[in-house]
């Protein structure tokens, strides 16, 4: 299965790019011939600390392939839990902070697996799984249409209170319940779109005034070019200010 | 819409806690049965709300200043309410706020341990506004230096989410009726809206406490009524964070509360994503 993989992100307008919680494993966009092939986007929450540290290590895991479904995330999460605190509790810190990280850090995450199939006659290739927990947000287009927004559907669905997985277990109780998943089949020519939420809800509401938004996002040739389109969706109200993080899959042959 | 403002460091809001100091302080809380002061309530109030605020604006790098955060007593004076690094100043950014607390008390806290029990642990409880109890109770006189600050930072914000204004207060002015003055500083407006009164009744009235009311006749005594129709309706956001929080509200609820905390209402201002596992 071949794939085009291209990642894109911006930070929120007013921070510097080391500020932006948004994470995306693989980093880097890539031509991936590969029979299966795992990628995830995450979004730390602008509320807590080390969130930005917290969503690369979720994101990261998934990418690994180890956490596919709600059960591989449970079992994942006390490893990333060690490592997060490892990576945040050496450092001196005022008494705010210390304050801050006794509630722990939060971060959305959306993983999508690949799997190639033997090549069927209606032009399958393979079947996709996804897992997330949050708001951040998988579409696949086919044939200039939207066959599956995964796992909100409408654009009113997005709220600023969304359940996040949690650095701290005792805030995590529900993760197992809140986690969703869903599978598809893939053709040549299909396009997998992964988002942050802030994206993912401008590009559900051109869906839903009879746009294809996706005709509208740009490449990742040069990264100016995303900088821009997100600046000028900004400026027109119509893209709320946050990191904005957006992975294509472009499945080739 | 008003209220909608993005609350950022390029354009930060404003939180300004005006509390009582007179000696009617001395009182305890929650009627002769209660065991500590009303002076003690009001600091301990205040200086949990402005620690939940340098908490909100922490980040790794520090303290981000999505606030400025004025305390202004009423009692013996009118006037800045710090103490330590601070006293005698305004309008402060958070950053500066946080860095600056007059001390660090060590305390005892229970909190969750995720398993259903609880476990305690010590915590560093940062003092920047200690109890006081002297003097009548210049409500009126603080209203109108309140919407002084409020008015000049409005003029340098202008487009920022506007002014809110927490008075802490046992309820019973010595300077006069309080309804001109605060309608004077409810007026005070920027392109998102206009400044927001929330009024904090610590009543040595043992009733049960009261949160958000829409209309006054449960409230137990005048001085409550009176500072409930001195409170602002809730914004659709306050209404929605209410909820959240648990509490029944219907259309027209005040940010007015009766021997309760406010906490909920300053937790609603977005600064970003807020977890709805994050209590």
């Amino acid at each position: 299965m071949r794939i085009a993989l291209e990642v894109m992100g911006v930070q929120k307008d007013g921070n510097a790019p080391t500020e932006n919680e948004d994470a995306a494993a693989p980093e880097h966009s890539a031509v991936l011939v590969e029979d299966s092939l795992h990628v995830a986007v995450a979004d730390g929450a602008t509320e807590s600390l080390f969130s930005g540290l917290w969503a690369r290590l979720l994101a990261r895991e998934y990418a690994t392939g180890q956490m596919r479904e709600p059960s591989g995330l449970l079992q994942a999460l006390p490893g990333l839990q060690r490592r997060w605190l490892a990576e945040v509790e050496g450092r001196e810190l005022p008494w705010y902070a210390q304050e801050k990280l006794r509630e722990g850090a939060f971060a959305t995450v959306l993983g999508v697996s690949l799997a190639r199939t033997p090549a069927g006659a209606d032009g399958i290739v393979g079947t996709w799984s996804a897992l997330a927990v949050g708001d951040s947000c998988l579409f696949q287009v086919r044939d200039a249409r939207l066959v599956r927004s995964f796992p909100l559907e409408l654009a009113s669905s997005f709220g600023s209170r969304p359940f996040l997985v949690s650095t701290h277990g005792a805030q995590n109780a529900r993760v197992a319940a809140q986690a969703r998943e869903m599978t598809g089949e893939v053709r040549v020519g299909d396009t997998l779109l992964l988002m942050t939420d802030a994206l993912a809800h401008w590009f559900l509401g051109e869906h839903e005034r009879g746009g294809r938004p996706w005709l509208s996002l740009p490449g990742e040739d040069d990264r100016s070019a995303f900088e821009s389109f997100v600046a000028g969706l900004r400026a027109a109200r119509s893209l709320r200010n946050d990191d904005t993080t957006l992975m294509r899959l472009s499945v080739e042959a | 819409m008003a209220y909608s403002s993005e609350i950022s460091r390029t354009q930060p809001a404003c939180i300004l806690l005006l509390i009582d100091q007179s000696g009617s302080m001395d009182d305890p809380f929650g009627g002769q049965g209660g065991t500590r002061k009303k002076a003690e309530g009001v600091a301990d109030v205040t200086n949990r709300l402005v620690q939940n605020l340098v908490v909100r604006c922490a980040r790794e790098e520090g303290i981000r200043d999505y606030f400025h955060l004025g305390v202004l007593g009423y009692g013996e004076k009118v006037g800045s309410a710090f103490s330590g690094a601070l006293a005698g100043r305004g309008l402060v950014p958070i950053s500066a706020v946080g860095h600056a607390p007059a001390r660090l008390e060590e305390r005892t806290r229970e909190r969750e341990d995720g398993m259903g029990g609880l476990v305690r642990e010590k915590v560093r409880f940062p003092i920047w506004v200690e109890p006081h109890a002297h003097g009548p109770t210049p409500m009126c006189e603080v209203l109108l230096r309140a919407r002084e600050l409020v008015t000049a930072w409005m003029r340098e914000h202008p487009e920022s989410f506007p002014p809110i204004v927490v008075n802490i207060s046992d309820g019973e002015p010595t300077d006069g009726d309080p309804t001109e003055g605060a309608a004077g500083l409810r007026s005070v407006r920027g392109a998102d809206g206009e400044v927001l009164l929330l009024n904090v009744h610590l009543s040595s009235n043992p009733a049960v406490p009261i949160q958000f009311p829409d209309a006054e006749t449960h409230l137990p005594d005048a001085h409550a009524r009176r500072l409930f129709s001195l409170s602002s309706p809730l914004t659709q956001g306050m209404l929605a964070a209410a909820r959240d929080e648990g509490h029944a509200v219907r259309e027209g609820a005040r940010g007015f509360v009766f021997n309760a905390d406010i906490l909920s209402l300053i937790k609603f201002l977005n600064i970003g994503t807020r977890p709805s596992n994050l209590r």
